[in-house]
This record gives C-alpha cells, sequence and structure tokens, in this order.
C-alpha cells in the first residue's frame, strides 16, 4: 500500500468514524428519552401503589431473563426471545373436550406438586389440591352444563404469563402507568443493543486507525 | 482489543439505584438463582464502594455477560476501573439516573473519543 493509499484510507476511515458517533449520539438522545419516560411512569406508579410496593423487596428469589443476547462472528450482538425447554409435548392434547382435558390437567398438577414437595408437604398438601381440583371440576361440570365451554388452555397460558411476566411481581391489578414503563425500558433495551453494537464498531475502526497510523509512521 | 469467548446465551447486567434496576427487570433483564448469582446490583445509600467494585469486576469477568448498564453516578465511584476497561465485550453503557441526568463529558466513550482527537 502507497503512502498516498494509506492517507486515503485513513481519512476514509475517519470519516466513517465520524459518522458513526454521530449516529451513537442521536441513538443516546433516544435512549435518554426513553429512560426519562420510564422513570416518570414509574414514579407514578409508585406514587399510586404506595411507596414500598416497587422495590427490591418484591423481586423473587429466582428469575430467569425474558431474553437472551447472542454474539455473531462480526462481534455483534442480537437479541432473541428466550424459548422454554420445558413445553409439555402433550400441549397438542389440549383439543380434546374441557371435562377430559380438565381431568388430565388435575393429574398432571398433583404429579408436579409431588415432585417438588417433601413427602410430609406433598401429603398434605395435595389433599388440599384434590378438594381444590374437585372444585374446579364441578365448577367445570355446571360450566357444561349451562352449555359454556370453557377451554383449559387459556387458564394454564395465563398462569405461565404470570409467572413469566416480572410486572406480576409487584400484583396482579397494576396501574395502566407501570404497564407504560415497562415498554418504554423494553424499547430501551432494543437501543442499548443497537448502541453497543455501535460502540463495538467505534472500537474496532479505532484501532483500524492506530494501526494505519503506524505504519505510515514506518513508510 | 481484548475479547473473550461469550456463552450464546448472554445477558445484560445492570448496576443502579432501585429505580433503574426495578425498570430494566420489568423489562426482563434479570436473571438470579438458588446460588444468588444475579446479573443486577441495587446500589443506595449503604452500599460501600468496594460491593460495588466487586460486582463491576464478576460483570466483566463472567462469559455470560454481554452489556453492562452502570447509571452514570455510580459509574463515577469506581471511574478509575471503568477507564482501566478495555474490552469490547461486555460493552459498558453509562446511563443516566433519575435524579442524575446524562453527562456526556463525563461519559467513557466520549473521553477515549476525545483522547483519539486529540481535542482533551
Amino acid at each position: 500500500m502507497t503512502a498516498q493509499q494509506q492517507k486515503e484510507e485513513i481519512e476514509k476511515l475517519t470519516t466513517q468514524f465520524f459518522d458513526e458517533l454521530e449516529y451513537l449520539n442521536e441513538l443516546r438522545e433516544q435512549y435518554n428519552e426513553l429512560l426519562k419516560n420510564g422513570y416518570f411512569y414509574l414514579a407514578k406508579s409508585r406514587y399510586s401503589m404506595g411507596l414500598k410496593s416497587l422495590g427490591q423487596l418484591q423481586y423473587p428469589e429466582n428469575i430467569k431473563s425474558t431474553f437472551t443476547i447472542t454474539i455473531d462472528s462480526d462481534n455483534s450482538l442480537s437479541i432473541h426471545e428466550r424459548q422454554d425447554k420445558k413445553k409439555s409435548p402433550s400441549s397438542s392434547s389440549n383439543n380434546t373436550s374441557s371435562s377430559s382435558s380438565s381431568t388430565t390437567t388435575t393429574t398432571k398438577r398433583r404429579g408436579g406438586n409431588k415432585e417438588s414437595k417433601t413427602k410430609a408437604d406433598s401429603d398434605d398438601e395435595s389433599s388440599d389440591d384434590e378438594s381444590e381440583n374437585n372444585n374446579n371440576n364441578q365448577e367445570n361440570n355446571e360450566n357444561n352444563q349451562d352449555g359454556e365451554k370453557k377451554p383449559a388452555t387459556p387458564k394454564r397460558g395465563n398462569k405461565e404469563l404470570i409467572k413469566k411476566d416480572p410486572i406480576y411481581w409487584f400484583g396482579i391489578m397494576t396501574p395502566s402507568t407501570l404497564k407504560q414503563s415497562q415498554s418504554y425500558f423494553k424499547q430501551s433495551i432494543n437501543l442499548s443493543l443497537e448502541m453497543s453494537n455501535k460502540i463495538i464498531l467505534l472500537n474496532v475502526i479505532e484501532k483500524q486507525l492506530e494501526e494505519l497510523k503506524k505504519n505510515q509512521q514506518t513508510v | 482489543m481484548a475479547t473473550k469467548n461469550i456463552t450464546e446465551n448472554a445477558l445484560v447486567a445492570v448496576i443502579g439505584d432501585e429505580d433503574i434496576v426495578t425498570g430494566f427487570l420489568l423489562a426482563g433483564v434479570g436473571q438470579k438463582d438458588k446460588k444468588k448469582n444475579e446479573n443486577f446490583l441495587v446500589v443506595d445509600n449503604k452500599t460501600s464502594q468496594s460491593k460495588i467494585e466487586q460486582a463491576f469486576k464478576s460483570f466483566t469477568t463472567r462469559h455470560d455477560i454481554a452489556i453492562i448498564m452502570i447509571s452514570q453516578k455510580v459509574a463515577d465511584e469506581i471511574r478509575y476501573l471503568i477507564d482501566e476497561y478495555n474490552q469490547v465485550i461486555p460493552t459498558i453503557l453509562e446511563i443516566p439516573s433519575k435524579d442524575h441526568p446524562y453527562d456526556p463529558t463525563k461519559d467513557s466513550i466520549m473521553m477515549k473519543v476525545k483522547r483519539m482527537t486529540g481535542s482533551d
């Protein structure tokens, strides 16, 4: 590479560097705005829910992130929704009639409880479960008699959602402002990923420039 | 430019006040297991500097973290550590908090750019 070519390359990289920096600054402005709105709606929610109802006291013992980040070969980051590996293969059996599906859910739930709890606890609580499930069955039967068919999937879906969505850590009936705040923070995560990619790119350009400048000095 | 092998399912770590952490945990960032391995640190008046340093060092050495979001106010307390940091991943993002707006003159990336362009 001749000295002229090197000079041109340095100029090109410098221009690219400042273009990327400008774009990063634009992203930063958007990001700050999103966070500002997020904090504002969080404060509003705290005002309506009570001072101590939105804080670290409400964080559960076990938390699992709802998304993951993968790093590509060129060091760029991309975000992915976390897939639940534990999804039951028998989910297709939900198409069966409501009465039979309700009985299958009861047996599953009983089995699940037995696995996770100690023997003594499970004996006590399984009897509670049985009575609860009997009540559920009775309710289902009543519903069937009335002609209303309620499949078991929405209930299970709701339970999974409650388990998965962090907004339910703070209660079932949370104000809409908390939902708004959550949405702003979610958007800010997407932006932060974009910003991280820009920072990585800036680092790469910086290194290339340093190398070129070193070569230029030796030539 | 130091790089390291990061696991496929990387996370975002958060260091900041309660509002920042609660907000990002609401968005689904949080991870905490039975061994109390967390990817967030709530910093309040009682949190010591050494605890922040420890958390920062642990997040930068962990292989399952791709981005560290740190409140600029907290970052000021461990500025020397952030300036020393020269890895690409995890990337460090300094974020504003409710009481302390973002100041670009303090941001480590902007400082780096200044040094590079010679305007410092």
